[in-house]
Formats: structure tokens, C-alpha cells, sequence
């Protein structure tokens, strides 16, 4: 296992309120491979990868849990040993690639910065591999767009750079937040084709957050379905796909046109994230549900495998089956 | 349409807003045209005058301006008029270096202590906040006194007076960049904190910082003047204003010119610096303005 993280549960205290932002989340992550992590926004998909990397704002307390990392607890982590984690074994690309690069720093120069220091080379050999590694992204004429400003360049250009920036080392594990969704659709697809075909020449292994049922689809082998701090249904991407287990997952599926299963009807999700401040007794996703049942009000579930008979890897958390 | 936003595009390039409102301003523009005179004048001193300013000539002592000796001589016959060219190439130096100086060190402690924050923060402020609760000039006068009366000690005091003012500046303009994007990545890339202190956060704070410096640049030549007349900073016979002045003033009474043009050059170049910054300022906060 490269990735385990058990228990995790990270509150944020404000002015006012303590916002329990995750709770009790436990996810796996193997060598090479692409888990999704999908929900709505707001749902604590961002904090768990910022947990991951030690960047949660200072506001943040980790309540319980783990994050082992090829068997060493990261919570557990000085400055320096994370520092030294970081980029080297987890590199993270962001959403917004139009704010990820040094804006005054020309592309090449930013690259052979992060190649020089991981690989130990000189800068003028660090800088070849900086454009070599443009051309591994895909860039067409790597040497010009190496001298190039990040203004100079397009959205998709520029999250190829950021890329091949989070990829310099390359890292063991990349975790990609909402990597496609600021985005043009057409380029969403070569962005996630780029990913998938890194992931696999390198042995990188992707944990792919999105609000996307679609980019998961698409590209990951496993996927983590998150409600509102809580992971509520996990299990191989086709196989939560074909047979969803909990409301949500289904709801999910029916926003997406072209995967729904024709003969559930098309719904959006009515209602709102539940407040984080006080979480329910009971089900945290019963106030929106629509097939609520009475145990769903006042007793939580817990992640159960959907067919126990089938093996474990499909759970999910719900009282109706 | 297509051609007028050409035109448009073009136009942002070649006008910087920031000359363009300065042109606008004819007090700036008359401090800046006085401070070139002087500057000029002092570049040009060796040029302008025959006469070494440091030479004495105990003959033509205390002699009164005239076409020989412009602005007339001192108490050992040196040349006033040459002695304020040379005077000028001093104080605008040491002012400007003084200023440049604080601002890089201050700029660095700030960018240190916004980035690391924590208890270095906490420390680091707490210090600055002791420096600047004491009056600059009776702190300066004091660390000249302490340090020993010459022009290099005296530079040095006006320094760390001056240093908080850029610690806070920068400090601040690095907790607005320190949470930019670019800055998470670089620390997600696996690039180190000093190194990310160097290349994100010090490039994208010098700007206030220089602005700030060319505001101070008058106040730093003022207290060199200041320390010299006090007898804290250069020392005769070095021809820098504030010393001539003190030496000087003694014999205003009977020799007029020997300390009124020394203090008609200082205050010159104090407005001009003070016309300058009035109008820097209008033009980066004009809801300021007065
Ligand atoms: N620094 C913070 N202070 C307070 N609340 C926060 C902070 N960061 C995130 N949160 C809260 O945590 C919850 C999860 O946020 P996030 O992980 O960003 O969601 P998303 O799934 O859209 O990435 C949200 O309710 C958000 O308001
Ligand atoms: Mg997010």
C-alpha cells in the first residue's frame, strides 16, 4: 500500500464555530494507481489532499487518524522530513493553472529550478531536462515555450507546465485537485489522457479529485464518493458505476446524460450541504435523500461491503438496500 | 473596432501611467528639477571650481562672496561654493545609501518574519516595535553617541532607525503574497523555504519598498545633516552640510555667508525630496491627497 489514510478527522476552528470538515475518512491508495475522489464542492475533498501534503491552514486541527505513507505516519512528520516529502514522493497539481506558476519566472527556468534540485544535476543540464520533460507533456516546440512568461501561455499550456512541475522527481503519489475544471472541455480530455499516460510510464500513482463522475469514469480505477466530510461509498470505478450502493452516488450518476442508467429518471440533487458546524445523529446524507427510511434519522451508517459474498472492496454507507 | 483597440493596445504599452501622472504634477516636477540642478552641480564640481575644497589658505580668510569666491570663504580660507558641491556629492550619497541600505536588510527581516511567522514573527515585530517607539532622531542621536562621533556611525544609526519602517512594509505585502497560489506550489514542488523567500515572495514586494525608499531618501539626508550638525556625525573639516553649518553658525553674526549657504543648499534639496515625495504619493493614493 503507498497510500493509507484511516480515521481522519480535521476540524477548522473559526471566529465563531469549530467546522468539522472531515470525519472519520479512511481511503487507500496503491502503487500506480489512479483513485478518484469525487462529490460536490465543499464536500472535503481539497482538505484531505492539503492534509496530505502538511499544507492545511493553521486554523486546522487534526482531530484522529493516520496518513501512512509506505508505512510512515505524515501527520507525525517534522517540517523538514514533510518538506523533504514533498514533490520528491508527493507532488500536487492544483486547479488553477493560471495562478500556479511564478508569475515573473519563465517556464524553463521554473522547471529546471524543481529538476535540478530533485535530480541533483547541474542547472545547465537541469535545464535540458526542464525541455525535454515540456516535450513529455506534450508542448510542441518545448525549447521556445521554455523561455516563455506563464502569461504567454494558454490555460491547458500552462497546466502542462504545472504538470511537468509536480512531475520533475517523479513523485511516488500526485494528487491532482480539480486539475481539469477551470479548463475548455476539449482540453479537459488531453489534460486527463496526458495524466493517464504519465501515471502508467512512470509508475505515479494519481489521486484524482473532482466534482466529475465523469472525469472518474473516464480515467480512474478506483473511486471514493465524499458527502460533507464523509466518504459514503468506495469500490472499483466500474463497479460503483454499474451498481451504485448509496442515494448519492445515484444522483451523481443521474446528473451525468450520458452514463445514467436510461430507466431512472434525470434528477439534480435537491437541498444543500448539511452544516458542518453540528453534524446529525443520525445519516448525513438523509436530509436530502429521497428514500429515507427511519433508522437513516437516527442511527449513522457505517461503510459495509455491498456484497459481502463478492468480496470487500465495494462499500458503501447506507440502511437501504 | 478593430483597428481603435489596436490603437488602444498600443497606446497601454507606451504610456506608463505612473510618468504620465507624475508629468502632471508641477510641484514634483519642480523638486525633481532642483534636485537635478544640485546633483548635476556636484557631478560637475570639479569642473565648476579650481579650488580643493579640504586646502586651506589662511590668508583669504573669511573673505565675503564676490565674483573670486562665489559664496565667499570659511574660517581657514577654504572655498564655501566648492566646499557645497563636494558637500552635495556626501549628503545625497550618504542619504541614499543610508536609505538603500535599511531597505534591503529591513526588507529581508520582513520577508523572514512574514513567511516563517510563529514565534520568529512575534519576536522579530516585538523588536521593531521597541525601535520604533522611541523619537528617530533621539534614538539616532544615541546610537551615534554610543558608537562614537563619525560619518560611518552616524549612517549606521539612521540605518537601524530607519530599518523597522521597511520590516513592517515588507512583512506585510509577504503575508498577501505568501498565500498566492504560486507560492503553495512552489512548496508543493518541493522547493525550500529560503529559496521560495528569495525567488516568490522578495521580487513581489520590493515595489512599495522602493517607492518607500525614494520617499525616505530626503528624511535620510536631513538627519545626516542633523547628526553633523550636532557634532554626532562627519567631522571637520569633511565638507558635509550639517558639519559647515555647525562650524559655521558660530559666526553667523559677523560672516553671514559661511553658514546661510550651506543651510540654503540643505534646505533646497530637503524640499525638492519633499516635493517629490508629495507627489509619489497623490499618485499611488490620490484619496490621500492632503
Ligand atoms: N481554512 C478553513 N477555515 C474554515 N473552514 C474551512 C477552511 N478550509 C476549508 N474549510 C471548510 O471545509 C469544508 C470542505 O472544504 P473543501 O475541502 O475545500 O471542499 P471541496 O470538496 O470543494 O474541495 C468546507 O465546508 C469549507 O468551508
Ligand atoms: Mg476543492
Amino acid at each position: 500500500m503507498l497510500l493509507q489514510i484511516t480515521d481522519l478527522s480535521v476540524e477548522f476552528t473559526t471566529m465563531q464555530d469549530r467546522i468539522e470538515a472531515l470525519h472519520h475518512v479512511s481511503l487507500s491508495i496503491d502503487e500506480g494507481e489512479i483513485v478518484g475522489i469525487v462529490g460536490e464542492s465543499g464536500s472535503g475533498k481539497s482538505v484531505t489532499a492539503l492534509s496530505i501534503l502538511g499544507l492545511l491552514e493553521k486554523n486546522a486541527v487534526i482531530k484522529s487518524g493516520r496518513i501512512l505513507y509506505r508505512g510512515t505516519d505524515i501527520l507525525r512528520l517534522d517540517k523538514k522530513e514533510l518538506q523533504a516529502l514533498r514533490g520528491k514522493e508527493i507532488g500536487m497539481v492544483f486547479q488553477e493553472p493560471m495562478t500556479a506558476l511564478h508569475p515573473t519566472m519563465r517556464v524553463g527556468d521554473q522547471l529546471a529550478e524543481v529538476i535540478a534540485r530533485h535530480r541533483q544535476l547541474s542547472r545547465k543540464e537541469a535545464y535540458a531536462q526542464a525541455v525535454k520533460s515540456l516535450e513529455e507533456v506534450h508542448i510542441r516546440e518545448p525549447e521556445i515555450v521554455a523561455r516563455k512568461y506563464p502569461f504567454e501561455l494558454s490555460g491547458g499550456m500552462r497546466q502542462r507546465v504545472v504538470i511537468s512541475l509536480a512531475m520533475a522527481a517523479p513523485p511516488q503519489l500526485l494528487i491532482c485537485d480539480e486539475p481539469t475544471t477551470a479548463l475548455d472541455v476539449t482540453i479537459q480530455h488531453e489534460i486527463l489522457k496526458l495524466m493517464k499516460e504519465l501515471s502508467v510510464k512512470r509508475g505515479t500513482a494519481i489521486m484524482l479529485i473532482t466534482h466529475d463522475l465523469g472525469v472518474v469514469a473516464e480515467l480512474c480505477d478506483r473511486v471514493a464518493v465524499m458527502y460533507a466530510g464523509e466518504i459514503v461509498e468506495t469500490g472499483r470505478t466500474a463497479e460503483v458505476l454499474q451498481n451504485p450502493g448509496h442515494p448519492y452516488t445515484r444522483a451523481l450518476i443521474g446528473a451525468l446524460p450520458d452514463l445514467a442508467d436510461p430507466a431512472e429518471p434525470l434528477h439534480a440533487i435537491g437541498g444543500e450541504l448539511p452544516d458542518l458546524r453540528s453534524r446529525p445523529e443520525g445519516c448525513i446524507f438523509a436530509a436530502r435523500c429521497a428514500s429515507v427510511i427511519p433508522p437513516c434519522r437516527e442511527v449513522r451508517p457505517q461503510l459495509q461491503p455491498v456484497r459481502p459474498d463478492q468480496g470487500h472492496e465495494h462499500q458503501v454507507s447506507c440502511w437501504v438496500r | 473596432m478593430s483597428t481603435a483597440l489596436a490603437e488602444a493596445s498600443v497606446r497601454r504599452r507606451t504610456v506608463n501611467p505612473f510618468w504620465y501622472k507624475l508629468k502632471k504634477n508641477p510641484l514634483a516636477l519642480l523638486g525633481a528639477g532642483i534636485l537635478a540642478v544640485i546633483l548635476l552641480l556636484s557631478l560637475a564640481a570639479p569642473l565648476l571650481s579650481s579650488y580643493d575644497p579640504t586646502k586651506i589658505n589662511i590668508i583669504e580668510r573669511f573673505a565675503p562672496p564676490s565674483a573670486k569666491h562665489w559664496f565667499g570663504t570659511d574660517e581657514v580660507g577654504r572655498d564655501i561654493f566648492t566646499r557645497i558641491l563636494y558637500g552635495a556629492r556626501l549628503s545625497l550619497g550618504v542619504g541614499a545609501a543610508v536609505v538603500l541600505t535599511a531597505g534591503c536588510i529591513g526588507t529581508v527581516i520582513g520577508a523572514i518574519s512574514g513567511y516563517v511567522g510563529g514565534r520568529v514573527d512575534q519576536l522579530i515585530m516585538r523588536v521593531m516595535d521597541m525601535v520604533l517607539a522611541f523619537p528617530s532622531l533621539v534614538l539616532a542621536m544615541a546610537v551615534a553617541a554610543t558608537l562614537g562621533p563619525n560619518l560611518l556611525n552616524a549612517m549606521l544609526a539612521i540605518a537601524i532607525v530607519k530599518i523597522p519602517v521597511y520590516v513592517r512594509l515588507a512583512r506585510a505585502e509577504t503575508l498577501a503574497v505568501r498565500e498566492k497560489l504560486f507560492v503553495q506550489a512552489a512548496v508543493t514542488f518541493g522547493i525550500p523555504g529560503w529559496r521560495i523567500i528569495g525567488t516568490h515572495i522578495l521580487p513581489n514586494v520590493v515595489s512599495p519598498v522602493i517607492i518607500q525608499v525614494s520617499l525616505d531618501i530626503g528624511d535620510a539626508v536631513l538627519a545626516v545633516a542633523t547628526l553633523g550638525f550636532l557634532g554626532l556625525g562627519a567631522q571637520p573639516p569633511t565638507p558635509e552640510w550639517g558639519a559647515m553649518i555647525s562650524v559655521g553658525w558660530k559666526y553667523f553674526l559677523d560672516y553671514w555667508w559661511y553658514p546661510a549657504f550651506p543651510g540654503l543648499f540643505l534646505f533646497l534639496a530637503s524640499c525638492g525630496f519633499n516635493l517629490i515625495g508629495d507627489g509619489v504619493r497623490d499618485i499611488l493614493d490620490p484619496k490621500a491627497a492632503r
